[in-house]
Parts: structure tokens; sequence; C-alpha cells
């Protein structure tokens, strides 16, 4: 076994491991004092707004970007040592990352060329179930066709830690379904090559359509992190009360971290506050990600 | 080693004007060298051993202008090299898989500087001596029969020979424009040609209008061609047959080999000082790729 198989061995407790990670472009700080643990097997979801600083952390943790602080990504130092860590790691920006003037099968020859892990046997067949024309260029595919392409070349890869930054941005509802669909199905759960759990770090706008295939979840804001929590346990710990009018006094007694008005009533959020005395005062249920994120943000902006 | 060939695969599959840009060079040549031929038939000042002697430096001439075209293709290469992956964010992609950007860049540096102008040579190579042949026969009607001129290695052989020296000394001397174009790809916040182009252009002119700077012009003029006097004796006092007598006869050396110097070259200090000087600013461009990755 050549070492550089055998890469973060003994670092498997954690695949992404991030302390005080600063980073900053001139007076703006993108990255303010991260800590960050993800362990591995999970599918974890980074939501933020625009400026966040979600690209930069996945920049970072793709050693794409120098910083300051601790950051250690499969036991490696990702911006020192790149080119070993991206052996087991594969990224996906959105579409426009492919080179244009690429050609499909100059593609598949070249990953299958430079990447130890790559399985070609495993992209063919990928790419078989797709409409891409192997003579094509990038330029001439669709972009929910680039899209599949770069999906099949990185689901021939053993990598133990898949990046997605804004994977769908601009395809159509199909391409996104199916993207998801494909991810889960087909990469996700294909245990029986990878001897070590696979996880999957994914940015997007669209939180709903990764809502309910998400082990964990983390917001971002201000370069911060806000909320960093198993999707399990939001259930547990957040809890979305819908109240009339005439209930709504006592409502904000328990002290909600957001309100807005909907439909004649307002709806509430709760954080840690006791279920029951909850819901004698009107609807109560788990709040969705999207909501969440939009109360758990406006709450922190107005604080 | 595996991955560095796949690493050069890429840079003909993106940049084929590498292999396009002899080849119409050859063509445009086919075209005006017929052309040249048929006037040159029809002077009749040229007797025919002035016709002999010009052919004889046809190969070199030719050469030399798939040599120059060569250049100004790897310039522009190197300086689009890195900046066009970040531009069209392409970089994104190739930074995702297990290749450093030392390998990547060592890659760009072995295209330019060595397989595009082997690539012109070997395209020359067929080229060339096609373009001799077409030059003659125009002649091929007088006592003075093509044929024997054509396979003299005299003229074929000497000619390439002289063509591949000058195109690895030059390799040598070219590295540091060509650390210079590279790591300007990498670092340039938009049109690295300019940045390419514009200082060097302008120490140049600096140097040729003020006096006080002209070392800045020589600078810029030896890194172009200074390699040419230094590897070549042409021109060179009492070092051999040059290529005109006083009187504007053609004189032709027993051998065009006879001009090749390379030991004068490698004692040169300036050619050494290039080598450091072009390996800083690859490491530069090194740098510029790994810090640079977004545009």
């Amino acid at each position: 076994m050549n070492p550089a198989n055998e890469i973060g061995a003994g670092a498997a407790a954690s695949v992404v491991e991030a302390r005080d990670l600063v980073k900053n472009y001139g007076d703006i700080r993108a990255l303010d004092r991260i800590n960050l643990r993800v362990a591995p097997g999970r599918i974890v979801g980074v939501i933020g707004p625009n400026g966040a600083g979600k690209t930069t952390a996945l920049k970072a943790i793709l050693g794409l970007t120098p910083y300051q602080g601790e950051l250690s990504v499969l036991g490696l130092d990702p911006y020192r040592e790149r080119a070993r860590l991206m052996q087991e790691v594969c990224f996906i920006a959105d579409v426009a990352v492919m080179p244009r003037w690429l050609k499909v099968a100059d593609a598949i020859d070249f990953v299958d060329g430079v990447h130890p892990r790559f399985n070609r046997a495993r992209a063919e067949e990928f790419l078989a179930r797709t409409e891409i024309r192997r003579s094509a260029r990038i330029r001439q595919l669709s972009k929910g066709m680039v899209t599949q392409l770069h999906l099949a070349l990185v689901m021939a890869i053993d990598a133990r830690l898949l990046v997605l930054d804004e994977p769908t941005l601009g395809l159509d509802i199909l391409y996104r379904k199916r993207f998801y669909d494909t991810l889960l199905n087909d990469y996700f759960n294909n245990e029986e090559s990878a001897e070590l759990a696979r996880t999957i770090l994914v940015t997007t706008h669209q939180v709903e359509e990764i809502e309910n295939i998400l082990t964990d979840v983390i917001f971002i804001a201000h370069g911060r992190i806000v909320l960093d929590l198993p999707m399990e346990s939001i259930g547990d710990r957040f809890a979305q009360l819908s109240v009339t009018a005439e209930r709504l006094a006592a409502a904000r007694a328990l002290r909600p971290f957001y309100e807005h008005e909907s439909i004649g009533r307002t709806v509430l959020y709760y954080e840690n506050v006791d279920r029951r005395q909850l819901a004698a005062l009107g609807e109560l249920r788990a709040p969705g990600l999207a909501d969440l994120f939009v109360a758990k943000l406006s709450g922190s902006i107005a604080a | 080693m595996k991955t560095f060939f796949w690493l050069l695969r890429r840079e003909f599959w993106e940049h084929r004007a590498i292999v396009i840009a002899p080849v119409v060079t050859a063509l445009v040549l086919f075209a005006l060298g017929a052309v040249g031929g048929i006037q040159a038939s029809e002077d009749p000042s040229r007797g025919p051993e002035k016709v002999a002697n010009l052919a004889h430096l046809l190969v070199p001439i030719f050469g030399s202008v798939f040599f120059i075209v060569n250049g100004f293709v790897a310039a522009f290469y190197l300086m689009d090299s890195l900046y066009g992956e970040r531009k069209d964010r392409s970089v994104l992609f190739w930074r995702s898989l297990p290749v450093s950007d030392t390998a990547t860049i060592a890659a760009k540096l072995v295209t330019g500087l060595v397989l595009a102008p082997l690539a012109a040579l070997l395209i020359a190579a067929v080229a060339v001596p096609l373009l001799t042949f077409l030059n003659k026969l125009h002649f091929a009607g007088h006592p003075y029969s093509a044929w024997p001129l054509m396979w003299n290695a005299y003229y074929l052989k000497d000619g390439m020979v002289l063509l591949a020296y000058l195109s690895v000394v030059s390799m040598f001397w070219f590295v540091p424009l060509a650390g210079w174009f590279l790591s300007v790809s990498a670092w340039a916040p938009r049109n690295p040609f300019l940045w390419g182009l514009v200082p060097p252009a302008a120490l140049f002119v600096l140097g040729k209008v003020i006096p006080g700077v002209s070392w800045a012009g020589n600078l810029v003029a030896d890194r172009i061609g200074g390699f040419l006097a230094l590897s070549l004796t042409v021109g060179v006092p009492g070092a051999g047959p040059g290529v005109m007598e006083g009187d504007g006869h053609l004189v032709v050396p027993a051998s065009l080999t006879s001009w090749m110097d390379p030991a004068r070259l490698f004692a040169s200090p300036r050619l050494w000082i290039g080598l450091v000087v072009g390996g800083l600013l690859i490491f530069a461009a090194v740098q510029g790729r790994r810090y640079r990755t977004e545009a």
C-alpha cells in the first residue's frame, strides 16, 4: 500500500475539523472564528444568505483559499496538501466549472489518467443512462447534461467526502430532482466498495429540496455559525407556534425569538421552551428548515 | 509519470494552435514559395551558382519562419494558460483533481518551452525539404538539376540540424521569458496579454528614447534574440565563413553546422542568470495558482 492511499487513516474520528477558522478579504471578514466538526457518514447542509461565508468555508475545506486558524480535512491541511486530499475528496460547484472546450470522451480519459481512485466502468455505466454523446464538447451540452457528466465522473471516484456548492444552480426542476436522487441512490448508499462511510457537504438556496436528505444542518450568517444541529434534534429544540390574537400576549410571554403575521394569526418561534406550555396556546409543530432559517437569521440580525 | 502524460495531452486538447499554427505556416510558405520560385526562374541576372547558393540558405530561412511563428504561439499560449482557466472558472474543476499545482505548471512550461517548438520543428522538417524542392523544381529544366541539390546532405541535413540546434538552445534561453509569461498568467487580475507584453515593450522603448537607460532596451532585446549571437559563430570575426562577403556576394560555409557553438552559450553568465530568474518566476506562478483560484 502506498502511503497516499491511507490518507487520514488515523483521523477517521472526524472528516472536517475547524477551530477558529478566519478568512478576511481585505477589510471584509468572510469567516469569523468558525468552529466546526463533521463526523463521517453525515450529509450536512450548509445554509446561509448570499455573502454569509458558505462558499468561502467550502473553499477553505477544499484547499482553494488560504485561511487563518486550524483546519483539518481527513487529517490533512487542505491548503498545503490539496493534491493529496483530492484523492479522497470530490467537488462539484455549479455547472459553469467544467471546461467548455473539453470533449466528453477526453474528460473521462483525463480523470481516468490522473485519478487513482477513478472507476472508469462505473462512469461509463452512469453516462450510458444519459443522452450525453461521447464525442460532444461540453459547450454543446445543456446545463443539466453538464451536471450529469460531472456527477458521472464524481460518482465513479471512490472518495470519502463530497463537497457540493450550489450544485443545481440554474437547472430545471427535473434535473434538480434527478441530481439528488442519483446522489442518494448511487453515491451515498453505495457502501460495497467504500470501507469508510461517505460524507457529503452541500450548500444550496433551495432549502426545501435537500431538507429531507440531510442528517445535519449548519446555518451561517455574517461569517459565523448560527446553528449546528442534527436534523432529528430540530423538533426537540425548536417549536413553531401559530396563535390567534387573544393568545398572542401569553405566547409572547414565553419569549419567542421571532414572529411573523400569517393570515390573521401570528406565528412564533421558540427555542428550548417546554412544548406542553406552548401546545396549550395554539397550533404547535416542528418548523421546516426554510422557516427556521428565516426565523433564526431574522432573529439574529435583529439581535 | 502517467499523470504528467495526461497533463500534456490536456494542453494539446485545449490549445490546438500549437499544432495548427506551424501547419498553417507551412501552407502559407508553400503558396509563397511556389510564387517566389517562378519569379526566380524568370530573373536573368541570377546565374545558376547564385541560385544554388540561395537554395542552400533556403532551409535556415524557411526554418526561421517556423521558429518565429512558434515564438508568438508559445508566448500567447503561456500567457493564456493559467489566466484562461481562472476566467472560465474551470480551475475549480482542475484543482478538484489530485494533481499538484507544481505538476500542472510544469506541464504548461514543458508544453510551451519544449513541445511547441518540437512540434514546429517536426512540421518544419517535413515542410522545409518540400519547400526547397518546390523552389528548385522551376530550375528542373536547367542544366543544374534540382535533385542532386535536393538530396545533398549539405543543404537539407545541415540546415535541419542547425534548426534543431537553435530550437534546443533557445529552450534554455527562453526559460525566464516563459517564467514571466506564466507568472503574469497566474497573477494578472485581467488581460494577461497586456500585463505580459506592455512592461517589456515599455522598457524597450524607454531604452531607445532615453539615452541613460539604454541598458533597459538592450536587456529586453537580449532576452529575446541574445542567444543567437551567443550560440552561433555567424558574424564573429575570424570564427568561420559568414553569409555575405563585402561585395554582397553569397558565400557558403563548408557546413552550416560549423556555425554552432554551444560551449560559448553555456559558459555565459547571461544564460545562468536567466535560468535562476526564470526559476523564481515559475515558483511565483505556482504560488499564484494556489493563491488566486478566485479570479
